[in-house]
């Protein structure tokens, strides 16, 4: 997992969305699941042009969280968003 | 923050993620096992009934379609069809028994942009699948299709229905489909209410399901090996050795019927998946209206009362509510009689 590279969402994937939550389907692997609201918020924030290190630093702002509570949970997430082949890193 | 898809909820309720659609019922061939072999050759979809329901399917955000029921290259504006289908963007497999695609339709297929078509295989040896399927030449017929299509880079897979005539040859067969070059092989379990003396017994059958769970972990570089059986994640013997693939195992066999799948059959008729006969409605009553109010779908999404207090629940989710409706009961009847 690369921190500071650009996230890209995966061009194998559609998405469906109702309010924040969000429905995931990984088309080449025939796979789909469900992020809750906090991953939608999150999922939102990749434009090809952010990176981990961006969106820990625009939710930490947004949200006056713990930084370190929410590095962690980025990390775990984009961890599993990587393994489900949802992101890519470029 | 990423949920399990056993959960129903809004963002389902909206719609189902995959579609079983028949153009038609027609089909050249005689297979004993085929859920469908009662209504052969009686209906077919007109092309405004299916443009209808490719919008109806895009307003409730549907992922998939898959071609199935009949043999659909037998429609004789299947690639109208084909064409509206990616138009509206859906991704797309067709089902077929492969014996009317030559290189031009391969070539035709591609030029539609299919994203994978799965050929029904039922033996790795040529007379008898042959024999199976009642027409002389099939299984050439059926591997030249997938050579064809894997040649110009179409996704494909072999689709096998288990039965008692070839359970023993599993690893044959998908030695075949690595050797073709198949990306996938789906084996199916076989499901029917007709009684054909072709059912496994449970020994058979739980033999077969770990000897295809082991070869899933062991070709997983080479091929994809699915499975669609709710109560195969309670079969496999030493489920710690297969740690790599064991969610997958998990999600690729739980039953999505009327949850996340929803079949329409080429007489309109809507069903919660191909292997179940109960009736939701018809796409003239609104394919939106039934998958959100029909008190027979809404039943399928709970939890069979006699599993709730069960520790297996989780992974089996119940099990096969096709096995539950063709015993009339309320759970997988075979739950017990499978369980390791």
């Amino acid at each position: 997992m690369y921190f500071n590279k650009k996230l890209v969402l995966s061009k194998n994937i559609k998405i469906r969305k109702n309010g924040q939550n969000v429905l995931v389907y990984n088309f080449k692997d025939d796979l789909f699941f469900e992020l809750n609201s906090s991953a939608g918020v999150i999922l939102d924030l990749i434009d090809g042009e952010k990176s981990i290190t961006d969106i820990i630093s625009i939710l930490t702002k947004e949200y006056n969280g713990d930084e370190k509570t929410i590095k962690q949970d980025v990390k775990d997430l984009f961890r599993r968003l990587e393994k489900l082949k949802v992101v890519s890193f470029n | 923050m990423i949920n399990s898809q056993n959960d129903f909820n809004k963002l389902l309720l909206q719609g189902p993620l995959q579609v079983f659609l028949g153009l038609t019922y027609n089909c050249n061939l005689k297979c004993p096992h085929c859920y469908a072999k009662n209504k052969k050759n009686k209906y077919s979809l007109t092309l405004n009934q299916i443009n209808k329901i490719l919008q109806d399917l895009t307003k409730m955000g549907v992922f998939k379609i898959v071609l199935s029921h009949g043999e659909n290259l037998l429609y004789p504006h299947f690639f109208k069809v084909l064409h509206n289908i990616k138009k509206y963007n859906f991704n797309c497999t067709l089902i077929s028994n492969g014996c009317l695609i030559n290189k031009d339709i391969a070539r035709k297929l591609k030029n539609y942009n299919i994203d994978k078509v799965f050929i029904s295989i039922d033996s790795a040896k040529a007379e008898k699948h042959d024999k199976y399927r009642g027409v002389s030449g099939l299984w050439n017929k059926a591997t030249n299709a997938l050579c064809f299509m894997n040649k110009i880079g179409i996704k494909t897979g072999c689709a096998t229905t288990l039965t008692n005539l070839n359970y023993q040859e599993v690893e044959d067969i998908v030695n075949l489909a690595i050797k073709i070059g198949c990306k996938e092989i789906s084996f199916l379990t076989l499901r029917t209410n007709q009684n054909i003396n072709l059912e496994l017994s449970n020994d058979q059958y739980r033999n077969v399901v770990n000897k295809i769970i082991f070869l899933k972990e062991r070709l997983k570089n080479k091929i994809n090996i699915l499975t669609h059986d709710p109560l195969i994640s309670i079969m496999v013997k030493n489920s710690n050795e297969y740690k790599d693939i064991w969610d997958r195992i998990i999600q690729e066999n739980q039953c999505g019927a009327g949850k996340y799948f929803l079949s329409i059959t080429p007489d309109g008729n809507m069903y919660p998946c191909n292997l179940l006969n109960n009736k939701l409605g018809n796409i003239n009553d609104g394919i939106s209206k039934i998958w959100q109010d029909s008190e027979e779908i809404k039943k399928l999404r709970e939890i069979p009362t006699k599993c709730s207090d069960c520790k297996l629940v989780d992974l089996c989710q119940g099990g096969c509510r096709a096995f539950a409706y063709y015993k009339k009961s309320n759970k997988d009847p075979r739950c017990k009689k499978l369980i390791i």
